[in-house]
């Protein structure tokens, strides 16, 4: 106790000389960027490990893809493109601390983000306190509404997105009469207030809603709720296991041969539905896992794209891995938009990306090899992307694309103005 | 222990002071996301720590520590949007956390063995649920912002070291205290104690409750530093990872735990860069071969090697 | 009321799976003294091998016999390395914890972390009160069954069982009277395993194979057994089909989560309040 005096003093002394270091090691990092031939370093964070593995399995594979070609075509500039990456095991605590190691040991400028919102919002705080430009693909609305800032940019489609597009579809083709079998957790619950508050407001009406936690391995009890007489169409709007295991119980209590069955994008996203139990099950999803339910005019340019990533036209990888078809494009697509953002409005020092940042904001991109999922813009005022969408079934044990609802289909008002 | 004992106290301070300047000029020397790793790492430290005492000192094998972590995160949150300034909002997260410990604590005293660990384990499930259940406070899964300006790293390194060096002031000091040596007689030997009259489940609960608040301290920190909260910090994962650390560091030592901390943080941090998805068959087999190979902990093992050192240089 | 005798019929089949589940656990726990962490991944990597077996081999049925004795062998291995250990409780719990992170992520390696789906055996079903009933639930239900009566017959009427009672009881006297103490505990870990493998795939074509589905359950067959009472595999069947009726019923008539709280709650406030409730032996639980 007797030399808390000293203890203080030396503290205080060592701040002045920590911040001095630092801004020496920070002004000596940014005049290494300053030569023109130094790599841009983009950061991936993917979720290699935990609940969300096979999204990150996927999602590594496809940004690497995309710096290969980018790399071997004479980088972006002339500067070549390091791709870095962690694994945030599907936690947010480990996300959050990925995050800063890919920004402040790996040097990454630019992040793609995780697939799991949890930890995007957790990531969120940290793109803003370094300045770092941050590309999450986690589908929680407040990404870029309550909780969005200036350096956030979500080039995939939000929950709110699926079901602006998604219910005016099922209202016109499969009912107004609503059953919703949700995930009893964020994910879920959101979407269970969008579907549902514009399915109400349109004079349609929701008569079950069947909350099931997370890990439900008896689907039994929660189905048996449904009232077939009572609802046209069962929403299932769960993901991974979950959805599986409520698929498949659903067929084996007979409720797909009295009503429509219709789940949103997690509830089919990589997984295995394409068999005969699933006959008939319509879904939403951002991008056709078969190459054939591509639209005509980017069928050439999906063909090499699945080639570079290493997808199979029926979808799948090695081992039979099967691809998240709603979300792998998104790293491509960004690494190919940051070239030609940066190309646009050239490279930027001392992590000032005014310039990068009014490049993306309302940008409009087509469809190309560069941009193989299709036409889509960012709307300025909160920076949310949007872009067509497609309603598939399963039929014949395989899932085919039945139609495409264009991009304007999904727009929504928005929650932010940056 | 023993040899904690026999150290006297102007050999601790010594040494006290030789860790503190060593920890003192530490960010001089390393990179910026180090210093973010060490500032986790004792933080961490200090949730172990809080464990270390319901376990290594009184004998509670506790898999409850996540609830108190959580509800220490979620006070900063709460007082923060409260417009409470940050000293005010850690010392309310110890209160809260503790309170909490105390509620826990005794329902659970009577408990014992193996029973003890299941109590806890689901104890620590039925908050996790809790938390994804009422979304509207804790925002579920998904989780809130802190409303708070992001500190700066070194700031954050010298908060957190000032408070891990109180930290461990507080339970050197308890342990040594008649508190101390009534909970280390009750864990050797429980029969005894209680026959040498000392109220068994008073002491118990007391030692939760402390507990608790430190675990509370741990989990407000994580939230401020890192500017986040999220259901997660409920999750029973959460509580195997301070027993973990407190007994691959040592634990009934107060170095153990942050010990144990460090190294784990360290070690995954380096190595899930580097084997990528492999990373959990590492982690787990390091684990097994730990516990078959020095089950006294990292800190028995140098204990035990200095010892051996001493030992040999005397002879 | 159909909604009530669903339920029921459901939970019943469903606790008696969870019941062959836990009496693994039971046998290692209960009559060891040894709390093997690892028993969830255990059955998962049972369900996973019933994964293979499906699709590479083309038959699930082979994996009732694979799963069990790849498992057991896994079970031994694990009683092999911890073998230093075995006397002290809580460094069990950490070594099997550790084992379970290792087998799941070997999982996740090897199969990745797409959920796998095993089909069902059955195509047919019956109607149970107005839905479809695969008729493999049944016969999952009647297996464990058959499997839990020969499993009480060897603890509780071959020499074997005694042997193993008694090595819990008095580790000492028991080697001191010439029983193998080590090689008895090795056996438990076996059979521990193999009953652990036998469940993983028999369940797997009822639900989606994750890597993670195995600590998930964990907690669940770890309350059974312990409100069950130590070593006692009827009281386990017992609890563990209140359990999923109480589960089930709650889910049909409550919301989700809240029901699940509610089931977690009652459970915890059972061993807490008085664990005499089921019988006056589960109070051995104290001990260990």
């Amino acid at each position: 106790m007797k030399d808390s005096g000293t203890k203080l003093t030396r503290r205080s002394l060592l701040k002045g000389v920590m911040s001095g270091g630092l801004s020496l090691l920070a002004g000596g990092f940014n005049s290494f960027r300053g030569y023109s031939n130094s790599p841009i370093t983009i950061g991936l964070q993917a979720e290699l490990t935990g609940g969300l593995a096979t999204y990150g399995y996927w999602h590594l594979k496809s940004a690497r893809a995309a710096v290969k070609r980018i790399n071997a075509e004479g980088g972006i500039d002339g500067r070549k493109v390091r791709l870095v990456h962690e694994d945030t095991e599907t936690d947010p605590i480990t996300g959050s601390r990925k995050m800063k190691r890919l920004i402040l040991k790996k040097g990454a400028e630019l992040v793609i983000g995780s697939q799991h919102s949890g930890v995007c919002l957790a990531s969120l705080p940290v793109s803003r306190r370094f300045s770092v430009p941050y590309f999450p693909i986690g589908e929680a609305t407040e990404i870029t509404g309550s909780e969005g800032h200036e350096y956030v940019f979500r080039l995939n489609c939000s929950v709110e997105a699926h079901a602006e597009a998604g219910y005016r579809w099922i209202m016109e083709n499969l009912g107004t009469s609503w059953t919703v079998v949700y995930a009893d957790y964020a994910m879920g619950q959101s979407a269970l207030e969008e579907w549902g508050s514009r399915l109400e407001t349109r004079g349609g009406r929701i008569v079950g809603k069947i909350a099931v936690p997370q890990g439900t391995d008896d689907f039994g009890p929660y189905l048996q709720k449904v009232d077939p007489e009572q609802s046209d169409v069962l929403v299932i709007i769960l993901y991974g296991p979950d959805a599986l295991a409520c698929l498949r119980r659903s067929a084996e209590m007979g409720l797909s041969d009295e009503l429509a069955l219709f789940g949103n994008t997690g509830s089919v996203e990589a997984l295995d539905i394409d068999f005969s139990g699933a006959e008939g099950l319509w879904s939403i999803t951002n991008y056709p896992r078969r190459l054939e339910g591509t639209p005509d005019e980017l069928m050439d340019v999906n063909r090499d794209f699945r080639d570079m990533v290493g997808i199979n036209p029926g979808g799948r990888g090695q081992k039979g891995r099967i691809v998240d078809a709603s979300h792998f494009w998104v790293p491509w697509e960004v690494v190919n938009l940051l070239k030609e953002a940066i190309e646009a409005v050239g490279w930027e020092v001392n992590r000032d990306y005014s310039r990068l940042i009014e490049y993306l904001e309302g940008a409009d991109i087509p469809g190309s090899l560069d941009y193989p999922q299709g036409d889509k813009f960012i709307r300025d005022v909160d920076h949310q992307g949007f872009h067509s969408q497609y309603i598939q079934r399963v039929d014949g044990g395989k899932l085919e694309i039945e139609t495409e609802l264009p991009p304007e289909y999904s727009e929504y008002e928005p929650n932010a103005d940056l | 222990m023993q040899m904690e004992a026999s150290w006297n106290l102007g050999k601790l301070l010594t040494v006290f002071v030789v860790v503190l300047t060593v920890f003192g000029v530490l960010p001089l020397f390393l990179g910026r996301f180090q210093v973010v790793l060490v500032t986790e790492a004792l933080i961490l430290g200090v949730y172990a720590l809080s464990f270390d005492l319901i376990f290594g000192y009184a004998g509670m094998l506790s898999f409850g520590q996540s609830i108190f972590f959580g509800v220490g995160a979620y006070t900063i949150l709460y007082s923060f949007k409260g417009g409470l300034g940050l000293a005010v909002s850690l010392l309310l997260a110890v209160f809260v956390a503790g309170f909490f410990g105390l509620l826990v604590g005794g329902a659970i005293v009577r408990i014992k063995g193996a029973k003890f660990f299941l109590v806890t384990l689901v104890g620590s499930i039925l908050f996790y649920l809790l938390a994804l259940d009422n979304r509207w406070l804790t925002g579920g899964s998904d989780g809130m912002v802190v409303p708070t300006v992001f500190p700066g790293l070194a700031e954050n390194y010298y908060l957190v070291l000032g408070v891990s060096v109180t930290a461990i002031l507080f339970a050197l000091i308890l342990v040594r205290s008649p508190l101390g040596l009534v909970l280390k007689m009750i864990r050797d030997n429980e029969r005894r104690a209680g026959l040498l009259g000392y109220s068994l489940k008073k002491y118990k609960v007391i030692t939760f409750t402390i507990g608790g608040g430190i675990a509370g301290l741990a989990g407000g920190l994580y939230a401020y530093t890192s500017g986040f909260v999220s259901a997660g910090f409920f999750h029973w994962t959460r509580s195997a990872d301070a027993v973990v650390w407190t007994i691959l560091g040592g634990a009934g030592t107060v170095v153990g735990p942050f010990l144990g901390a460090a190294l784990l943080t360290v070690v995954s941090d380096i190595l899930s860069a580097v084997v990528g998805n492999i990373y959990p068959v590492v982690v787990g087999a390091l684990l097994v071969l730990a516990v078959v190979v020095f089950p006294r902990g990292v800190f028995g093992l140098l204990e035990g090697t200095i010892r051996n050192w001493k030992g040999d240089s005397g002879g | 009321m159909s909604k009530l005798a669903f339920g029921l019929l459901n939970g019943v089949v469903w606790g008696t799976v969870l019941a062959l589940l836990s009496s693994g656990l039971n046998v290692v726990f209960g009559l060891m003294g040894t709390v093997n962490v690892a028993h969830g991944s255990l059955y998962m990597f049972g369900a996973y091998l019933a994964w293979i077996c499906f699709s590479f081999l083309d038959s699930f049925w082979l994996s009732l016999i694979v799963s069990p004795l790849a498992v057991g062998l896994v079970g031994v291995s694990i009683g092999f390395l911890l073998k230093p250990v075995r006397k002290d409780p809580i460094l069990t719990v950490l070594g099997t914890f550790g084992i379970t992170i290792l087998l799941q992520g070997s999982t996740l390696v090897l199969w990745g972390g797409t959920p796998r789906r095993v089909p069902l055996p059955f195509d047919s079903t019956f109607s149970l009160f107005g839905t479809g009933y695969s008729f493999y639930r049944i016969f999952v239900a009647l297996v464990s069954g058959l499997v839990l009566y020969c499993l009480w017959f060897l603890v509780e009427r071959t020499k074997f069982g005694l042997r193993l009672r008694a090595s819990r009881e008095d580790p000492e006297l028991s080697s001191a009277i010439g029983i193998p103490v080590f090689n008895l505990f090795l056996l438990g870990f076996a059979l521990g395993g193999a009953l652990a493998g036998l469940s993983g795939a028999l369940i797997a074509p009822l639900v989606s194979l994750t890597p993670e589905m195995g600590l998930r359950i964990f907690a669940i067959v770890f309350l059974i057994v312990i409100i069950g009472g130590l070593g006692k595999i009827w009281r386990s069947v017992v609890v563990a089909i209140y359990f999923a009726v109480f589960r089930g019923l709650a889910s049909i008539f409550l919301d989700s989560t809240k029901g699940l709280i509610l089931t977690f709650s009652l459970a915890l406030l059972v061993v807490l309040v008085n664990p005499s409730i089921l019988g006056r032996s589960s109070a051995n639980a104290n001990g260990s």
